[in-house]
Formats: structure tokens, sequence, C-alpha cells
């Protein structure tokens, strides 16, 4: 059994392929948002890699956001197009629950930028969601890790890249422990991907092709200005 | 394969198209499946790209069944995946060549990458059996407006193009002008119909002599200030009149250089290619020129005038007889030149 698993909503776009008994491999691309160009190539490379053939895969993968719209819809419409010919079955992963595959003991933050102080954030200890995955403003996050007052966090995602600052002197201000990770493991990746299709392939949790649709969070631009009749 | 022939699949999704076809050997259509997002878009008034983007990811995969299906193939069967690569909105091009990608990685299917301009003129060459490069082209659509000699099947030279507005730019411009709304093209040429295409005299823009170039600009620009006057005025505007008017004089103008293009080069034959090409005035003008001057018009049904995967899938198959075959690090390139 094994699981072809794509990672394209940040910065850095990735493929990991897993067995069943948990052995994994991982390609990444380190050209920022070049995932359209390298996406495929690295699902060969993974294919290579374990020595298998695409017949001989079980599952397709996909962290569906939130994170860049345009990441987004690369990695779904590779995974869903590749399912769909291959008549495999699909299954979708949150790309902030995927942080929970790290399986860190400690309280983890992970948040991606969605500018204008918003995040796309969540906080996990362990298997328990301290605060679910969605749309928040930074300061919502920050105060609740104020008022939980967790021996130490650990922050993620490119959220630390444009608030690192504000993190920092909200964090320092009520004296609570924290950190950021360093950049080469700070971003969502294909492995941990994969490790969370893993389970839910052996929950039976799949889907059709069909079924597979980015969480975005957010409408568009111009679909908002047309809701609220402003366009 | 089916039956010995060569399958090529098209798929094209560089603006709010999103269409795939099967080809058997290059020119014989076997499905053309095109899902188009015209009636969410106008609301709009136009092409929202984001809103767009998000429609081909969950359009194209019904879509891909459906051309299969119609077609009574199996993805098996193909022997060849063609797919716009550009010119067009990226988030549009990225749904189109992604699933291109992913296919022909999961099935080992060759790809080739094509100039979505290419395929505009490909469309003639599923019309119409027997032709074949060199000849003289003219493309117009809502991004461009060329006047090319099509030296072979993979090349062409760009002999003039226009200075500021695409034809059907103008066209969209002018329909907001008058409050037709979007899409401008269809909607002009429909009302004009009704209008007196001499009611008002727009400039025709000619520029330097010999020149094949365009430029609309001061065409719209004159429409904008006939408006503006008339509203000032207290007027009541004749919009079928402005249609019809604003028409004449920017066809006139883009017959008018195909034509001479054809005398300058010699050539006995003219290629109509692009979604404006479905233009009836635009026919008119240019049978009655070409029967005049002696010149052969082809010019395809308005079904591959529109965007479509056919004229991909018969660009890619020509490209493919070259030896021009892409591999899986295929980019999208949205300023993609002829
Ligand atoms: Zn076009």
């Amino acid at each position: 059994m094994y699981i072809l698993a794509f990672e394209t909503t940040g910065k850095y776009g990735s493929t990991a392929l897993i067995d069943d008994g948990g052995n994994f491999c991982v390609h990444k691309s380190y050209d920022n948002f070049n995932h359209l160009k390298d996406l495929t190539l690295l699902a060969d490379t993974c294919i290579k890699d374990m020595g298998i053939k695409k017949e001989d895969l079980s599952a397709i993968a996909v962290s569906v956001g939130p994170g860049s719209f345009t990441g987004i819809r690369i990695g779904v419409t590779t995974a869903r197009a590749i399912a769909q010919v291959l008549k495999l079955p699909c299954i979708e992963i949150g790309t902030l629950e995927s942080f929970k595959e790290l399986e860190i003991n400690e309280m983890i933050c992970p948040i991606i930028n969605a500018r204008r102080g918003q995040v796309y954030g969540a906080i996990y200890k362990g298997e328990e969601e301290v605060l679910k995955a969605g749309p928040y403003m930074l300061t919502e996050i920050l105060d609740i890790l104020k008022e939980k007052k967790p021996e130490n966090v650990i922050f993620y995602g490119d959220g630390i890249d444009a608030y690192e600052e504000i993190i920092s002197e909200n964090m320092n201000e009520v004296g609570l422990k924290f950190k950021f990770t360093e950049e080469e493991v700070r971003h969502q990746s294909a492995e941990l991907v994969a490790k969370a299709a893993l389970k839910k392939y052996v929950n039976g949790d799949l889907i059709r092709v069909y079924d597979v649709h980015p969480d975005y969070m957010r409408k568009p631009e111009a679909q908002q200005k047309l809701d609220e009749g402003k366009l | 394969m089916l039956d010995g022939r060569h399958l090529t699949m098209g798929i094209e999704t560089s603006c709010d198209e999103t269409a795939i076809a099967i080809l058997a050997d290059g020119r014989e259509v076997l499905s053309n499946v095109i899902s188009s997002q015209i009636d969410i878009h106008k609301n709009f008034g136009g092409v929202v790209p984001e809103i767009a983007s998000r429609h081909h990811l969950e359009n194209i995969n019904g879509v891909l069944d459906e051309a299969l299906a119609e077609a009574k193939v199996t993805i098996d069967d193909i022997d060849l995946i063609g797919v716009a690569y550009g010119p067009g909105l990226v988030g549009s091009l990225l749904i189109g060549v992604a699933t291109a990608k992913a296919i022909s990685f999961a099935k080992d299917i060759p790809l080739v990458g094509v100039n979505h301009m290419h395929g505009h003129i490909a469309a003639n060459y599923i019309e119409f059996k027997d032709l074949e490069p060199p000849f003289l082209g003219l493309i117009v659509s809502g991004g461009h407006t060329n006047i090319v000699m099509v030296n072979d099947y993979d090349s062409c030279e760009v002999l003039g193009s226009t200075r500021d507005d695409a034809i059907g730019e103008a066209y969209d411009k002018v329909a907001r002008v008058i409050g037709l709304g979007y899409p401008g093209g269809p909607k002009i040429d429909e009302l004009a119909k009704k209008g007196n295409k001499t009611a008002i005299n727009f400039k025709r823009v000619y520029l330097e002599k010999g020149c094949l170039d365009f430029s609309f600009s001061g065409t719209k620009t004159g429409v904008l200030n006939h408006v503006n006057r008339a509203k000032q005025k207290g007027d009541d505007i004749n919009t079928a009149d402005i249609a019809a008017s604003f028409q004449e004089a920017v066809l006139e103008v883009i017959v008018n250089k195909a034509i001479s293009a054809a005398k300058m080069l010699n050539q006995d034959a003219l290629v109509v290619a692009g979604g404006v090409a479905a233009n009836s005035r635009l026919n008119d003008m240019l049978s009655e020129r070409c029967k005049e001057e002696g010149i052969k018009l082809y010019k395809p049904s308005p079904i591959l005038c529109t965007d479509n995967g056919a004229m991909i899938g018969c660009a890619a198959y020509y490209k493919m007889k070259k030896g021009e075959i892409s591999d899986l690090s295929l980019d999208a390139y949205p300023g993609l030149e002829i």
C-alpha cells in the first residue's frame, strides 16, 4: 500500500510517498513558489526513489489549505487529475492540521500569513485542538495563548516571517516562553500530509476525486464586494 | 491508439472557458467539450481572474470525463496530451497545465505545451482538411489583433499588431460605455444589426503608410466623447447606431489592412482566427472584399473560433510531428508571445 502526498500551500512545494509501515520519502523544491514547474517532477522522483510503479499507488493525498490560493490550486488540481486517471481514492488534509504530525508534546501554534494583521492559524497540544484551524486576527490567537499560559509554545508557518516582532512583544509582555522554529522546519511539508493521510487511510476516511475541494477560508475579493453590494 | 489512429487530447483553460477535446490523427474532432463561465463573470462586468481559476479547478475533471465519454475512448487510448501554456491569465492557465502534467505523469503519455494563439490558427486545420502552411493569417480576439505570416505548423511571424487595445478589448469598453455589459463582442454585433452603420463617422486609424499595425483607442475615445456630448445636450442616445458605426469603423481598418497585406505579400489566401472571427459583420466584410480581390478566405465555424480544446490538440499534434515534445517541467507563461 502506497500513498502519494502533495503539499503546495506554502512557499516550498513538496511531494512524499508513504507505505503502510509508515516508511516514507519526501522531495522538496527550494525555489520559492515554483510549484507548477516542479510538482510532478518531485512526484516522479518519489516513485523512482521507492522503486514502485504508479499502478502500485493506493490513494492520493493533498493538503487543501489554507495558504497561498495559487499554491492550493496547483496541489489540488494535480492530485485530482492523478487520482482521476489512475482511478484512485483521495484523502484531504487540512494544512494546519498536518502540523499535528510533528508529534510534539508541547503546545504548537502554526500560523499562515493572510496579510493586514490576519492569519490562518490553530493551536494544538498533542492531539488536543486548543484552537480549531480557521481565519483569525493574529491578536485573537495571541490573546488565547496569553490566557492559556502554557509552559512553552512553538510557532510554525510563514506567519512568523510576517509577525515575528508582534508575537515576541506579546509573549514577552506576559513572560511566556516561546520559540520560533528554524526556516528549514518552519513550513508545511508533504511528509506531514503523508503521515496524516496514512491514519485516514487506515480509518477508511477516503473520498472521491470530485469531493476534493480547496479550503481557501476566504472568498475572492470581487465576490466579497459583490455580496456587500460594493462592486 | 484507437483502430490504428493516433489520439490527441487538447486542454485549454487560458481565460474563462474550461475545454477539453479528443482528436483523431490531428484533424478529426471526436469530442470538443467547452464549459463556459460567462454567466458567472457577467455579474462582475468582466472576467475576474481569481474566480475564473476557482471555477476551472472545480470544472476540469468533469470536462475530462465528458470529453472521453463523448469520444467513446478511455484515457489508455490517448497517445498525446496538448495543453495551452500561454498567453492568458496565469491562474487560469495553471489549472490546465497542472492537469495535463498530472495525466502525463500518471499515465506516461507524451506532453506538448501549445501557444494559445497557434491554437487559434490551428482551428483552421480542423475546419479545412487540405489547408497547409505557409499562408497569411489574421488573428482577432479578446487579447490580440495580429496580421501574421504562418510559415509552418509551429512558427509564425508577426507582421502587424495593436499598439494599444486589442480589438476584443475595444469592443468590451465600448459595450460598457453604451450599457451593454459583458461580453461586449457578441452584444455589439447583435445590436449593430438594428443600427445604421453610417450614422456616426467614427475615426478610422490607419497609422503610417504601409504599416500593418493597429490602434483602436482613438476610435474608442470617439465613442466615449460622442456619448458624453449627447448626454450633456440631453439628446437621446441611439445605442444601435453607435454600435453599428463603431463596429464599421474598426472592422473597416482591420479588413483593409488584411487585404493590403495579402497584396503586398502576393498571397492568394487569408486565414482568419480568434474569438472575434465569429463576428457576423467582420465575416460579411471579409467575404465581400476577398471575393472582389480574388483571395480565398478561410474562417473556422463559430465553435472553433471561441477558445476550445480541439484547436490546442491539433496544434499539439503538429508540434509532436516536428519532435517538439515538452517534459514535466512545463510551466505557464501568461505573457507568451505569438
Ligand atoms: Zn483565445
